[in-house]
């Protein structure tokens, strides 16, 4: 990596990031066969990103990701002032409707889960903190595909039967979310379970995030309305946090 | 923090610095993280615009100010997955069984009772329960009172009211003893059991906390009296063991490395 250009090794070390967070602890050996960057240069990445503190290299020469990246997580969310009133807003969601509350942001062409408040129920939902889903399935990426956030070009995945992929379909369904102001997911992510999301539109109308409940899809459909009246109660909350 | 001192990873460490700022500061302006890095503003401006095309930075709420892009949210989100209590336990729990002699015990809470994760053997007498799986109310036992004494205060009120009704003869304190003795544990920094759950065997047990402050589980020993309490050592051994745990979790941020 002798004379590497900087952004070479920074995107090398993203790279090894994302690799490490999708897969836990990994061989060095694998990695570096992995992110396509020659043996040497990836052991010496390693030992500057541990050097910082960023990986831990184990006894049996294997790498892993730095417990720091929870704290830094918890200050990139912390830094995000425009959210500072989001945990009580979750909170007083959770409180009224006992599902889990989420608040998502536009994230390239996916939903980034920012923060949640769980509900009082179960623990199956595969959406949380630091999790991505497609603008083509959920309450949180259906509201932001209907609200101008671009779909990405090619196939789109099919997480359940009752995942819609047919573009047709899709533009009707971002279409019937705009008219009604909320997005119902039923089941389109996991088997037996649902949401319900809103749009946080800035006042000149910018997409700014979304709020969503989740839970089990019987009880989001028998308390659809109520629970969206939840949800924008908690938007008008939000956006009045100065 | 010393510099990496390989050629061409020096970005590396100017980037970290950076990272360190912004997670410190919130947001900070260009002419700000230039001096705290102590580079020149030119370069400093060149490295916020490689950070900010991989997404490490991103600008902040107001004109100027930059900040620590979702990058950060993402992998820290998909990080704790990998972040298990019990792996990162274990060789604390070692520790402590070589330091006390006794047999050491990771615990974590479910409703109204501690159940045991984890059990390393000492080479001593010990209990024959609280085996792996095994639970045990939350108002007896080392570990199991050192996790009610450190819950959020509404839920430990929940599991106070929950476990006062119970049916038959309790077998821990309830109420205002209880509380007192709530009180002195989370003065002392661990929970002490004499007797409670088999005559003549005592435990000590002391709260893990993960990355947020919520409490996450409890270590404790347990074995004969004279081994366990009698050990004026052994609070402060068993205290520290779970602070070692907590800061394997994350506990205490920007520290861990």
């Amino acid at each position: 990596m002798s004379g590497a250009a900087p952004m070479r090794v920074l995107a090398n070390a993203t790279d090894l990031i994302e690799l490490l967070a999708g897969e836990g602890a990994l061989p060095l050996v694998d990695v570096a066969t992995r992110i396509g960057v020659p043996r040497p240069s990836i052991y010496r990445l390693c030992e500057g990103l541990a050097a910082v503190g960023m990986v831990e290299l184990l006894p049996d020469s294997r790498v892993r990701l730095s417990t720091r990246w929870l704290a830094l997580a918890d200050a990139a969310r912390a830094g995000m002032s425009e959210w500072r009133g989001v945990p009580e807003v979750l909170a007083h969601l959770v409180e009224r409707t006992g599902q889990t509350a989420f608040l998502s942001v536009p994230y390239g062409s996916s939903a980034l889960c920012l923060d949640w408040c769980q509900g009082r129920g179960i623990d199956v939902l595969a959406y949380r903190p630091g999790r991505t889903i497609p603008l083509h399935v959920g309450a949180a990426g259906r509201t932001f595909a209907a609200y101008g956030v671009p779909l990405p070009e090619g196939d789109l995945r099919r997480l359940t039967e009752k995942t819609i992929t047919d573009p047709d379909e899709l533009a009707a369904d971002r279409e019937r979310i705009r008219r009604d102001g909320y997005a119902l997911s039923e089941e389109d992510v996991t088997v037996g379970i649902g949401a319900l999301g809103v749009p946080i539109l800035a006042p000149d109308g910018t997409l700014r995030g979304a709020l969503s409940l989740g839970g089990l899809v019987e009880d989001v459909r028998k308390h659809c309305d109520d629970f969206v009246a939840e949800l924008r109660a908690g938007v008008e909350r939000l956006l009045v946090v100065p | 923090m010393e510099a990496v001192d390989r050629p061409g990873l020096e970005i590396i460490w100017k980037a970290d610095a950076l990272v360190r700022v912004l997670s410190r500061d919130g947001e900070a302006t260009v002419a700000q993280l230039a001096e705290a890095v102590n580079e020149p503003l030119s370069s400093t401006y060149r490295l916020l615009a490689d950070l900010k095309q991989i997404g490490w930075v991103e600008r902040g709420s107001k004109r100027g100010l930059y900040r620590l892009g979702l990058f950060f949210v993402r992998i820290g989100g998909l990080a704790e997955d990998f972040v298990d209590v019990r792996e990162r336990a274990i060789p604390h729990l070692r520790e402590l069984r070589a330091e006390t002699g006794a047999t050491t015990y990771l615990c974590v809470r479910r409703g109204l009772t501690g159940v045991c994760i984890e059990r390393l053997e000492g080479p001593g007498v010990h209990a024959l329960n609280f085996r792996v799986g095994d639970s045990l109310m939350l108002n007896v036992g080392g570990a199991p009172k050192a996790l009610l004494a450190h819950l959020p205060i509404e839920e430990r009120q929940l599991v106070m009211a929950g476990l006062a009704a119970l049916p038959g003869e309790p077998r821990g304190p309830l109420g205002g003893a209880l509380d007192d003795e709530i009180h002195q544990i989370r003065a002392r920094g661990w929970a002490e059991s004499d007797g409670d759950v088999t005559v003549g065997i005592a435990a000590i047990g002391a709260p893990v906390f993960n990355h947020r402050g919520e409490l996450e589980a409890a270590v404790s020993i347990g074995g004969l009296r004279s081994q366990v309490l009698d050990v004026p050592e052994n609070g402060p051994r068993v205290a520290a063991c779970a602070a070692a745990v907590s800061r394997s979790l994350g506990f205490g941020g920007e520290e861990v490395a």
